[in-house]
């Protein structure tokens, strides 16, 4: 029940995203001076910041942002998780205990603070903020994926498929990653949730996504100053990454 | 015992290592090298830069410098500052206690909400308890933290202005009142998150342990309720949770650097940000290394406390 809501929560918002243009009155970045700090009301409904651009219209196209941001990244994390950890459960042995104790390393790492640093460095373009979100966020995926791996690696029709002669690439394409694919889906989905936090929080000090380009985090970037009187531009793109982050956790919840 | 702190320690070593390779190779990406502040500052003359380089030893091959600058880390001598030239150890000292003092704050206050939170529901199993729980601790593990902060921040200070908006002491002041009136808000917007965390692996281990025969045993000898409660499953309960928490505190170490940014608390974190800024690479490398080597530490406490509560890992 929980997860179908979740679910519905998550379409919606990905298809509002998608045809963000349809549904807002006014383009994200179109200025009103005229109309500027006014508060949440029927025509602007979450407000609009010190150009008048409208909150909504900005929040509905910036989740195009943060969403592929989101995905993208969990996507990357995903490619490098199974294949470290597909390699550490299928060849075992030294390569096992190298990449483990580099998944170990990279899992003490205080990956906020090096993603910050990397950020700064870079002044990311969105993909190359996809590849650091993404380059930071494999490490779960890895332990789950040689963890299923080594759950079935020496179970019965494995030993029958090897027996018969199949090679190794079949064996992981056939046999070992159907088997650790629930495990898989669940800890990509956490992970599209953590690149959906993580690419706020860097955009919210200013290394992520750069304006003009909104993104949930920026917009409350640009808000953190005016909290006291214009709390709406922050409490509306910060409920929009509360909102999105909870959705995706319930779904990813092992049941 | 010993034994085992022993070979946890060589064990950490490496991954000391590697990790400061991290750090120093990822700090090699700055366009411009560390001398890339005085490359458009046109009164530095290029024989001025060429002397620097020489003199700070940028003229050597990498590894070299990787190695004196992990030599110097170690011994403490972890160079001067980019953007005032004060000692990067004198400013780290200077900001660590007003640190130490919030991760200890929010500690407590996670402490206090994780063992309602983990201990309630999974003693009453009814829906309402249950479901509540586990929705308080779902919008836990899902708040953006710096926006949890800012409401925080706009709720109790700004519109109801019952704590102060940020600081860690009010000019003029600085009793004990004052500052805890400051702590609050920080520690609970940095403690809540990980209460989150830990109340679920706590409603996990309590369940678990429920079921336990030795929970039968002591119903079975009569022991009151109370006692099976307390002495027979949440005892036992807590102490994978103190491993969890310890793992967690190195890490709010470094998720104190959103807290402190939204609250101006005066920790590590908030120089992490102004040296993030000012593009202080000195500084940043050596907050990175430390912030690396507290979570590696933690780690090893954790073990070892895991090692001291359950006999069994101690083989």
């Amino acid at each position: 029940m929980r997860r179908r809501l979740a679910l519905v929560v998550l379409v919606a918002l990905i298809i509002a995203a998608a045809f963000a243009p349809l549904l807002t009155a006014s383009p994200p970045d179109a200025l009103n001076l005229a109309d500027r700090r006014s508060p949440p009301s029927t025509v602007h409904w979450f407000g609009t910041d010190d150009l008048g651009r409208d909150i909504f219209s900005r929040a509905l196209f910036g989740a195009r942002v943060s969403l592929a941001v989101g995905l993208l990244s969990a996507a990357v994390a995903g490619l490098i998780g199974v294949a470290i950890g597909a390699a550490s459960g299928l060849l075992g042995g030294h390569v096992d205990a190298v990449l483990m104790r580099a998944t170990d390393a990279a899992l003490s790492m205080p990956r906020l603070l090096l993603l910050m640093v990397a950020a700064a460095i870079l002044n990311p373009s969105i993909g190359v903020l996809v590849l650091l979100v993404g380059l930071v966020g494999w490490m779960e995926t890895a332990r789950v994926t040689r963890a299923a791996f080594l759950a079935t690696r020496e179970s019965e029709f494995v030993l029958a498929a090897r027996a018969l002669g199949a090679s190794s690439w079949r064996l992981v394409t056939a046999h070992l990653l159907p088997m650790a694919a629930p495990a898989i889906a669940v800890s990509t989905t956490l992970a599209v949730g953590r690149g959906i936090l993580l690419e706020s929080t860097l955009s919210f000090f200013g290394v992520g996504v750069q304006p003009p380009a909104a993104s949930w985090g920026n917009m409350l970037y640009q808000a953190q100053s005016t909290m006291s009187t214009e709390p709406w531009l922050a409490l509306f793109p910060g409920a929009c990454i509360f909102v999105t982050a909870v959705a995706i956790n319930v779904l990813g919840e092992r049941a | 015992m010993a034994n085992l702190i022993i070979r946890r320690i060589v064990a950490a070593i490496p991954l000391l290592l590697l990790l400061s390779i991290a750090v120093f190779g990822l700090l090699q990406l700055v366009p411009g090298g560390p001398l890339a502040v005085y490359l458009s500052n046109p009164d530095v003359r290029p024989e001025d830069l060429e002397r620097l380089r020489r003199s700070l030893g940028l003229d050597q091959p990498v590894w070299l410098q990787y190695v004196r600058w992990l030599r110097g880390f170690v011994s403490g001598d972890w160079g001067y500052s980019f953007s005032n030239g004060q000692p990067v150890l004198e400013r780290v000292i200077e900001r660590l206690p007003a640190s130490v003092e919030l991760v200890a704050a929010s500690v407590v206050v996670a402490v206090a909400v994780t063992l309602p939170l983990g201990i309630v529901p999974a003693i009453d199993r009814r829906p309402l308890v249950r479901s509540l729980a586990s929705t308080l601790s779902f919008a836990g593990i899902s708040l953006p933290v710096f926006w949890f902060g800012l409401v925080l921040q706009l709720v109790f200070a700004l519109s109801l202005g019952l704590l102060p908006s940020s600081g860690r002491t009010s000019p003029g002041d600085g009793g004990l009142l004052d500052r805890v009136s400051h702590v609050i808000l920080p520690a609970t917007m940095l403690g809540l998150v990980h209460a989150a965390a830990w109340s679920r692996y706590l409603r996990a281990a309590v369940a678990d342990a429920r079921t336990q025969p030795f929970v039968k045993a002591a119903a079975a000898r009569g022991a009151s309720r109370r006692t099976i409660l307390w002495r027979h499953t949440v005892r036992p309960a807590l102490l994978p949770v103190v491993t969890v928490v310890l793992l967690d505190v190195g890490l709010m170490a470094a998720g104190a650097v959103v807290t402190e940014s939204v609250f101006a608390w005066p920790g590590l974190g908030s120089l992490f940000t102004e040296a993030l800024a000012r593009r202080d690479y000195t500084l940043l490398m050596a907050l990175l290394m430390l912030a690396s080597t507290a979570v590696v530490l933690f780690n090893l406490l954790a073990d070892v406390c895991y090692a001291i509560v359950d006999p069994r890992v101690r083989v």
